[in-house]
Formats: structure tokens, sequence, C-alpha cells
């Protein structure tokens, strides 16, 4: 995936086409892997609906694109000699890589932060695809929504905080983690 | 180390390499020394930066073959599969053996330390010992405890001593360096300079290009110009040696056991550079107004073009150019003795 060191045929397409798909609603995605892991479904047979397996799927597809055009996107800011320079000092084509990723680090690092923040704040995905099981595929957002539903106004803003400051910390420490690198 | 008479350094042979559609380089035949100095000079996109990344294997020839150590690098582009598989060995050889040092320094975000070691640890040496070539190899360039210093934070001369200490680092038999001067001041200038000189005194071949003339001619053991994608010999005399003595007309420059008149110029010198048309062979000293007059014994005659090329040892090897007719009245043969007559003003000094 991190063939954006390359120029192929396509290419501009193909990162056009992840750009859009980064906006790609939640209640769809769910929808789409709802119908694909449904008992009737072409992936039915794994019986994954409602488990966390199917939350942790629906989460990946939302967080692909962002990741993909994302880290494509620093990978290409960097100098176009710059896999030459690893190459010509002894790296191999998996060496070059590493060290290009490292290299764009910061562009890495706000894919991550940024899949992160659209993850963990969703509850189209969480909601259709776990169905909100309690002690199971319940999530601080399902939780949020289902409480409000309830009239628990208190419960659901308590949750919501621990929600930002768990957010909040997760930067934190990223951040942290790229600075003293 | 080859041993002299064996395969030569580098072998290039019917090369045509195509960038874009345009062709930038095209080599019928040219050999390359093991530990030599060869300079290359030529305008902005005479196809120097090709040449060097195409002799590190970096990119791939449209057509020709190159061989390292007479083991092909790289061969016929147009069977690229087949091509690059047979030339797995000399490729493998090549990286092994040698390094380019591109001409902007391109540092690894970080600091000193871990881009001068990047090449030896990558090379499979431990972490220790990395640092330690690491801290030899800033050592050679005079940036001696710059381990730690970040890289963003460096000059630009400094930025491309790391590059070159980078380079050094892992222990290169053959040098590339593409424009080592190009971004600096003249006071990094002189030292890229005698960092160079010392790595080639250090038994290390040293292919680099450059179009200042000055470096280029006080480094050179050899020195190649590039016109549109094309290598040639540079038809001068270039005479390595030191001045001896200055007065207010002439600083005498000398070089094996000649001695030359040059305009008086203060200033360290190390080269006298003769072009090969100012030389003029007669068989008796002329009553000129030429300041240079030296005995010699014609060594070699061949043909070059509609020209005839003598080499006359006066002391030192001076080339110089001369029509056949002018070849056939004075007698110019091996072994005759012959006066070479040039104007002090002709020569040149860097």
């Amino acid at each position: 995936m991190l063939i954006a060191l390359r120029r192929f045929r396509g290419r501009r397409v193909l990162l056009a086409v992840l750009t859009s798909l980064m906006a790609l609603p939640t209640v769809v995605v769910g929808l789409i892997v709802y119908s694909l892991v449904s008992r009737a479904g072409p992936l039915g047979s794994f019986g994954i609906l409602f488990t966390p397996r199917a939350v942790i799927l629906g989460q990946a597809i939302l967080a692909l694109p962002i990741v993909v055009s994302m880290t494509a996107s620093g990978l290409s800011s960097l100098d176009p000699l710059f896999p030459e320079v690893l190459t010509t000092l002894g790296a191999s084509k998996g060496g070059v890589l590493w060290m290009s990723v490292r290299q764009a680090r910061g562009a890495v690092l706000s894919a991550s932060l940024a899949s992160f923040g659209r993850v963990v704040g969703e509850v189209g995905v969480a909601m259709m695809l776990g169905g909100n099981i309690r002690w199971y595929t319940r999530t601080i957002t399902t939780a949020i929504a289902l409480e409000t539903s309830k009239g628990e106004f208190e419960q659901g803003l308590a949750l919501g905080i621990v929600l930002i400051v768990m957010a909040l910390g997760v930067n934190a420490v990223l951040h942290w983690m790229v600075r003293h690198e | 180390m080859s041993s002299p008479g064996s395969a030569p350094l580098f072998s290039l042979r019917g090369l045509r390499a195509r960038f874009e559609g345009r062709t930038v380089l095209t080599v019928d035949s040219l050999s390359l020394d093991e530990g030599v100095v060869t300079v290359l000079v030529g305008e902005n996109g005479s196809g120097k930066t090709t040449l060097l990344r195409l002799l590190n294997g970096l990119i791939a020839p449209g057509e020709g073959c190159i061989e390292f150590r007479g083991e092909p690098v790289a061969e016929e582009g147009l069977a690229a599969r087949e091509g690059r598989l047979a030339a797995r060995e000399g490729l493998a050889a090549v990286r092994r053996e040698s390094v380019l040092v591109h001409q902007s320094p391109l540092l690894f975000r970080g600091t000193v330390g871990l881009n001068v070691g990047y090449g030896p640890r990558i090379r499979g040496a431990s972490r220790a010992e990395a640092a330690a070539r690491a801290s030899e190899a800033l050592r050679r360039v005079g940036l001696a405890g710059f381990e730690r210093r970040r890289a963003s934070a460096l000059s630009g001369g400094e930025e491309q001593r790391v590059a070159l200490a980078r380079a050094l680092a892992v222990s290169p038999k053959v040098l590339l360096l593409d424009e080592p001067t190009a971004n600096v001041d003249e006071e990094s200038r002189r030292g890229i300079e005698a960092i160079i000189r010392d790595v080639s005194a250090a038994g290390t071949t040293v292919i680099m290009s450059t179009h200042n003339m000055e470096i280029a001619y006080r480094l050179c053991d050899r020195l190649l110009r590039l016109d549109d994608g094309v290598p040639a010999e540079v038809e001068e005399n270039i005479l390595k040696g030191r001045i001896e003595e200055i007065d207010d007309q002439f600083a005498y420059f000398r070089a094996g056991d000649a001695v030359i008149r040059c305009p008086a110029r203060q200033g360290d010198f190390v080269v006298a550079v003769l072009p090969s048309d100012e030389l003029i062979l007669s068989r008796l000293p002329l009553d000129s107004s030429a300041r240079n007059q030296l005995n010699g014994v014609v060594t070699e005659i061949r043909p070059r073009g509609n020209l005839m090329l003598a080499v006359v040892d006066c002391g030192v090897p001076l080339k110089a150019l001369i029509t056949r007719q002018a070849a056939a009245q004075i007698g110019v043969a091996p072994g005759a003795a012959c006066v070479v007559t040039f104007k002090a003003s002709a020569v040149r000094l860097h």
C-alpha cells in the first residue's frame, strides 16, 4: 500500500477515489458490511454479525482510505531522489520503504490520528454491526446514544467526557512519541 | 584491488541513455581506471549526473553495457528483465564497493550521527561499530564531535560535508561525487577539495562531476568533457607541480623536470594548464617573443582528426597539436629532438 513512492498508471485516479472514500458516511459502510456478513449475505457463513469482529471490519474499512491517502501524500512530499540516496548507501527495497516511512512520520502520525478520530467517535458502524450488546459490543458512543435516548443525560455526558479525555490522551501520547524518537 | 593489466574498474560500451524521450548520454567506448581521480566537466544537462547514476547501477541504460571489474552491471535495457538477472552479480559488487553522493545533500531528519551511521548500519554493522565508523568519517571531513547535532541545523557547507561523511562511513573503494562543491561558499569549497584529495591519497578511486574548472584542474588525474552527452578527453596539458620562484615578471612553475614561465601571480597553485594548440614545435630555437622555449624529444605521435598529436618529453611530457604538413616539414617522429615554444601568457595557473 505504500507504493506511493512509485509512479504507476492510474495512480492519480486511485488517489482521487481514496480521497473521496474518506468522506464515506459511516452508516453506508455499516449497511454494506451488514449486507455482506448477515446470515443471508455472501460472508454470512462466518457468523460474525453483531460480534466485535464485525465492528473491527467495518472500522478498518472506514480507516483505510484515510491512512492510505494521507501516508501516500506524506511520502510523495519526500525528495524524489530520497530512495536513491538510501539505495546507494546500501538499503534494500524493504529498507528504502521503512526509512521513507520513518522520514515521513509526521504524515504517518497525522494519518493514524485522523483515522483514530474517525473511528473512535463513530456510531453508525458500531451500532449496525455490533448491535450495542451490553458487555460485548457496546462502545462508548453507542452507550451515549442509548443513555441519551433513555433520557439519562448526566450518564451520557459523563461518558462523553471520558471519550474526549481518551481521544486527547491518545493524541498527546502519539505526539510525544514522535517528538522523542 | 585489481592488478595492473586486468579489467578496468568501469568499462562502458555502446551506451545510449534516454531520459523522457531524449538521449542524454552516448558513450561508444569508455574505460575508467582504478586509483585515480577522474573529473567530468560539462554544461548543466550534459549528462554528468546520468553517467554517475548509471555507474552506481541506480538507473539502467536504454542500450549498451556497463561493466564493473569485468562483470556486467546493466545490459540492454530493452530486454530489461533478463538483462537485470544476468547483471545481478556485477550490480551487487558495484553497490557494495561504490557510493554516490548526490548534488543536494538530502540529509535524513534526525541527528548527524544517525545520518552518517546509516550506511554501516544498513550494511550489517552493529550499533556500536556504526557509531565508531560515523565518528571516524566525521573526523575525516573535519566535523569531529558533530554526532549529536541535528541535521536540520547545519550550514550549507556542513550539510555537504555530512553527506560526504555519510558516504565515507561505508568505506567505499569507489566514491562517486555529483557536483560536490556546487552549493557551498568558497571556504567550504577549499575544505571539500582537501577532503577529496585526502580520500584519493588513501587509495579510494574518485569519479566526480563539476562545472567548476578550477576544482576540476586541481583535482583531476584525468579530465573528461561531456558535450551533449558525448564524453571526450580534454586536449590540454594539465601539469601538476608548484611555483618555485616569483620575480616581478614571471612565476616559475616546476612540473617534473621542466620549469615553465607563467604570468606572475601570487597564490597556492598546484596546476599549470597549457592548451595543446598553443605549442609551436621547431627544429631550432625560434627568435620570438614567446618566453618559454624547452628542448625535448618526441616520444609519440598519433593522428587526432585532421591533425597530429605529438608528445614531447621536455622533462615533463607535453602534448602538442600540429598539422600533418608541419609535422612532415620539421620531421616530427619518435626519437627526434625538437624545441617547444609557447608564450608565458598561454599558461593558466590553478
